[in-house]
């Protein structure tokens, strides 16, 4: 399974000089945020190779731009993509995690995580549908935290008022089922009729895991700049991303 | 022996002249002295026939020496000098009363024995002497003054030792210009070790001559004593305290103690220490907690050891002001870092401390965190001293000085050295000089020098370190190894941004750090008093690496220990709108106390036309209400004199009423729980000494006290004489005379003349 990461890692690399430098030592200049998307072990039975990679690192990149662009965060320009049990994750304390109804972490990815997030990371993920992959996710999560409850988010949680109000929970669906919703596509996958946001809690009531099931933030920041992706939902998933960047910035 | 011979003492001869004195007497001198010299040379003359030449001279120089010392004494010689006469012969005694009179150094006998015996009114030794040339009258001393008369009887109980409050009093008591001398019956071991120029000027004004009389000894053979205590008057509940323990010692080189901290009678903590020779005066840097709110007694001891002096001073007590309120910070951050999450949660459990939080996440958009209500920050940074004031702390992290105008740039100021809050400036790129804070107000109140000189090496990662001064810094002991000691070497290092290298004049750095490309380490950690508060400033900008990095263990409380402690360091001393103190620290029951009130408005502005009141509550439960008067000398400055009856502790309220206004503060005056007069206890000669060479008189021991009987140096102005005594008659003369007659039968005798 590594052999694939680092295939898709090296294909990736032929698109552009955007290998992070910060990923290597921890230490660009003086920036303050770095996108960090978490590179995982997964069950390897589909054709895409890493699962961790889908979107990447375009909806990083666009996502990038838009915070920038809308607040003051003083963010790296480029992705940042780490295996989760690599010590250098511990100096990003920010993390995006997508595509988790194949993760099967390994001991040391598990425990590594644990340590991050006890250490004080706050971690997202994104991009999952169905039961299946919520099953899977439990599973995986189990190994990490196996006394800590996953429970709804409450509305008014700050997390949806960082920066934004967030009021509603959209499904924002992926860019094919996306482009087909002006002609009343839907905009579910599998059975992940019911967008979530969940999340594991620690001890002090802060958010540690915040789980967006049954919706696909990546893709809206991915596909924005396509006329035929709805401005409703991409507006939304940036708003929901800045939230998240700025509650994990901030408690 | 000089007084046997000569008559008068030897100090009369030195300050006095030797004249001759003119008159009849002078010229039948003459006359007698040729009747005596003719007859004798004309007899030396006629007899040279049996006489060889030797023989001659030395009877005649024999005679002739006769001779002299008649014509001498028939010339009447004086001893010309200035003496007191009747209008001015009062000499005041002032007696020490104190506790430390007690001390069983004096030849063995206690002080006070000594005093009794010489300086009792009525029938001490040198008493009887000075009432035979003086008018003496008495006055006894410790924490007061009062006439002491013959029949009664000194108890030596004074638990303090104030010479210059004595002083003082002594020239509203008597008048000095009436005064021929004072003389000054002390251990010289004085509260208030001052010089006592200030009080001692009006006896020169008056040409008061003040001779000390010192008792006891300079230097205990064997003791141990606690002698002063460092340590804050205030503290946050939690806090960790540093206390600087100074203990003296003689007699026990290489002996080991150990030193007993108690907190209210409980075991506070314990520092084993050995006495070495090349440090009779030792300071020892203790570290405890401050466990609980309200007012501790702190008892600092050493277990008193065989042979010792004084067993009463091995123990010092002190009370510690513990600060259980809440203590509101706020913290602005110009843009979202990681740096204010993680500061957050460092402090979360920390009752004491609430950090209120606006970063700004937008132009013109702010979140706020930990406020009380919705309103509080909701136009952004404060704009007015009555918004800024009400927080302690100030924690500016990554905004330019560009966001603020000039009246908030001079209202951050002010909030440091009017209102006596603490500052602290985080590193990031729009702090320090980056920021553009030189030459702003804000800049002016940071202990670091910032300026626009090329920055080297930078940003860099250093290794942080304490600096001497950090290492006695509560700050210094936050990175804790496994056994319990200092262990810095195994923190991540942390990001610079800014080149600091030089601080401010009187600013002190705390926390430096190094990395193998800087030619010199940088400034990490520094502070400075400026006005009433302070400034800090954390030239870093990730101190969350200290929490995050893989290498540190989770259960690692260096981080949090960090920020917990920084924090409570920087709001420590912030003072409340009234500020209550005490004149004297440790009064003993019955003593009148000053005290005194600072009365501030919400802006920090003397207030001088409120109605202030002191409310005492006394150990037993009783309530005092004393009207506080303004002090026209100073702005905002209440006085009230209080008399504490009972030992414990008096809680001391102040309530300033001003309109529909009322504020108030309290403070804690232990009562009795200290003996000052305990300490520094042995001969303090110098001062005395001093105090006698400033004024014209002399200093002596307690041995040699009976000379001043006769020689008591005077005043010699005003009613102050030439004196002529007669020295003709002196004993030296008639014992010459005797020795020459002598001499001169003897050579006869044994050169066979007779």
């Amino acid at each position: 399974m590594r052999t694939l990461y680092t295939l898709a890692i090296g294909a990736a690399a032929l698109l552009g000089p955007w290998l992070p430098a910060a990923a290597q030592n921890g230490l660009d200049a003086a920036h303050e945020f770095y996108f960090t998307r978490g590179i995982y072990s997964d069950t390897g039975n589909d054709d895409w190779g890493g699962r961790w990679a889908v979107d990447y690192p375009k909806a990083d990149l666009q996502f990038l731009i838009a915070l920038k662009r809308l607040s003051t965060v003083y963010a790296y320009d480029s992705d940042n993509a780490l295996e989760l049990d690599d010590p250098a994750l511990r100096n990003f304390p920010f993390l995006y995690v997508l595509e988790v109804g194949s993760m099967n972490l390994s001991q040391s990815e598990a425990k590594a995580l644990r340590d991050y997030l006890d250490a004080g990371g706050f971690m997202v993920i994104d991009d999952f549908w169905g039961t299946w992959a919520w099953e899977n996710l439990e599973r995986q999560m189990q190994r990490v935290f196996p006394d800590r409850q996953i429970v709804e988010v409450p509305m008014e949680h700050p997390v949806f008022h960082a920066f934004y109000d967030v009021t509603e929970i959209l499904q924002v669906p992926n860019v094919y089922q996306g482009s087909m919703y002006a002609s009343g596509g839907p905009t579910h996958e599998y059975d992940g009729y019911v967008p979530h946001v969940r999340g594991i809690f620690d001890d002090d009531g802060r958010l540690m895991v915040l789980i967006n099931w049954n919706t696909d933030l990546g893709d809206a920041w991915e596909w924005a700049d396509d006329p035929n992706y709805p401005l409703k939902f991409s507006t939304f998933a940036f708003e929901m991303g800045i939230n998240f960047v700025i509650y994990g910035m901030t408690y | 022996m000089w007084e046997f011979l000569f008559k008068y003492p030897a100090e009369m001869f030195s300050r006095g002249e030797i004249v001759l004195s003119q008159s009849v007497w002078l010229y039948a001198a003459l006359v007698g002295a040729a009747a005596l010299v003719i007859p004798t040379l004309l007899r030396y003359r006629r007899a040279s026939q049996s006489l060889d030449t030797l023989d001659r001279a030395v009877l005649t120089l024999a005679r002739l020496g006769v001779v002299a010392i008649l014509l001498l004494a028939l010339f009447q010689p004086v001893l010309s000098v200035s003496n007191v006469v009747s209008e001015r012969t009062t000499v005041a005694v002032l007696l020490d009363d104190s506790i430390s009179m007690r001390i069983a150094d004096q030849n063995g006998e206690p002080r006070a024995a000594f005093v009794h015996s010489a300086f009792h009114p009525g029938s001490g030794s040198v008493s009887k002497a000075f009432a035979r040339r003086f008018d003496p009258v008495f006055f006894r001393f410790s924490s007061d003054v009062s006439a002491l008369g013959a029949e009664q009887v000194m108890t030596f109980a004074g638990t303090r030792t104030e010479l210059g409050d004595a002083l003082d009093e002594l020239g509203n008591q008597v008048d000095l210009q009436s005064l021929a001398a004072l003389v000054i019956v002390t251990d010289g071991a004085v509260t208030r070790g001052t010089s006592l120029d200030a009080e001692l000027s009006a006896y020169r004004s008056a040409d008061v001559p003040v001779t000390t009389v010192g008792v006891g000894e300079p230097e205990f053979a064997k003791d141990i004593e606690v002698s002063a205590l460092g340590l804050p008057q205030r503290a946050l509940e939690g806090s960790s305290i540093v206390a600087d323990v100074t203990i003296t010692h003689r007699g026990f080189d290489g002996d080991t103690v150990k030193l007993l901290i108690e907190d209210d009678g409980e075991p506070a903590g314990v520092e084993t220490i050995t006495l070495a020779a090349d440090q009779p005066v030792r300071t020892v840097r203790t570290r405890f907690t401050a466990n609980r709110a309200g007012p501790r007694r702190l008892r600092f001891s050493i277990t008193p050891l065989e042979g010792e002096m004084l067993t009463e001073n091995n123990a010092r007590e002190t009370v510690l002001d513990v600060d259980g309120r809440e203590q509101r910070i706020l913290y602005f951050e110009g843009e979202p870092r990681f740096e204010l999450k993680f500061l957050r949660r460092a402090v979360a459990q920390d009752e004491n401390l609430r950090v209120v939080t606006m970063v700004r996440t937008a132009e013109n958009k702010y979140y706020r965190l930990g406020i009380d209500n919705p309103e509080e920050l909701a136009d952004g940074f404060p704009k007015t001293a009555d918004e800024l004031f009400a927080y302690r702390g100030l924690i500016l992290g990554s905004v330019e000085a560009g966001y603020f105008d000039a009246a908030q740039l001079e209202l951050i100021a002010e909030f440091v050295s009017r209102r006596g809050g603490g500052l602290l400036m985080l590193g990031g790129r729009h702090a320090l000089a980056s920021g553009g804070y030189a030459n702003t107000p804000v800049g002016e109140v940071l202990p670091v020098v910032l300026d626009d000189s090329p920055e080297q090496s930078i940003p860099a990662e250093v290794f942080v370190q304490p600096t001497t001064a950090g290492y006695g810094h509560p700050i210094g002991g936050i990175a804790v190894g496994a056994d319990g000691s200092p262990s810095w070497e195994g923190l991540p290092r942390l990001k610079v941004l800014h080149h600091l290298t030089r601080t401010k004049p009187g600013a002190a750095v705390l926390l430096e750090g190094g990395a193998p490309d800087l030619p010199a380490p940088l400034t990490v950690l520094a502070e400075q008093r400026f006005g009433r508060g302070q400034a800090l400033v954390l030239n870093v900008q990730n101190a969350w690496a200290w929490q995050m990095h893989h290498d540190v263990p989770l259960e690692d409380q260096t981080h949090e220990t960090l920020w917990r402690q920084l924090l409570r360091w920087l709001v420590r001393e912030v003072p409340d709108a009234i500020t209550v103190r005490s004149a004297t620290a440790y009064p003993s029951p019955g003593e009148s106390v000053e005290i005194t009130a600072d009365v501030l408005d919400a802006t920090f502005r003397a207030q001088n036309g409120a109605n202030v009141e002191l409310i005492a509550n006394t150990p037993i439960g009783d309530r005092l209400t004393l009207p506080m008067q303004w002090d026209a000398a100073g702005d905002g400055k209440y006085r009230a004199r209080l008399v504490p009856e009972h030992a414990g502790l008096y809680e001391l309220t102040v309530e300033a009423r001003s309109g529909d206004t009322l504020t108030t503060s309290t403070a804690n005056l232990p009562v009795g729980v200290v003996v000052p007069d305990h300490y520094r206890a042995e001969l303090g000669e110098a001062l005395l000494q001093r105090i006698a060479d400033s004024t014209g008189g002399r200093y002596v021991r307690a041995a040699d006290a009976t000379s001043i009987g006769d020689s008591l140096p005077v005043s010699r102005t005003g009613s102050s004489v030439q004196q002529q005594l007669a020295l003709w008659d002196m004993p030296i003369v008639f014992l010459a005379l005797l020795a020459l007659i002598g001499f001169e039968w003897l050579y006869r005798r044994m050169r066979g003349l007779v």
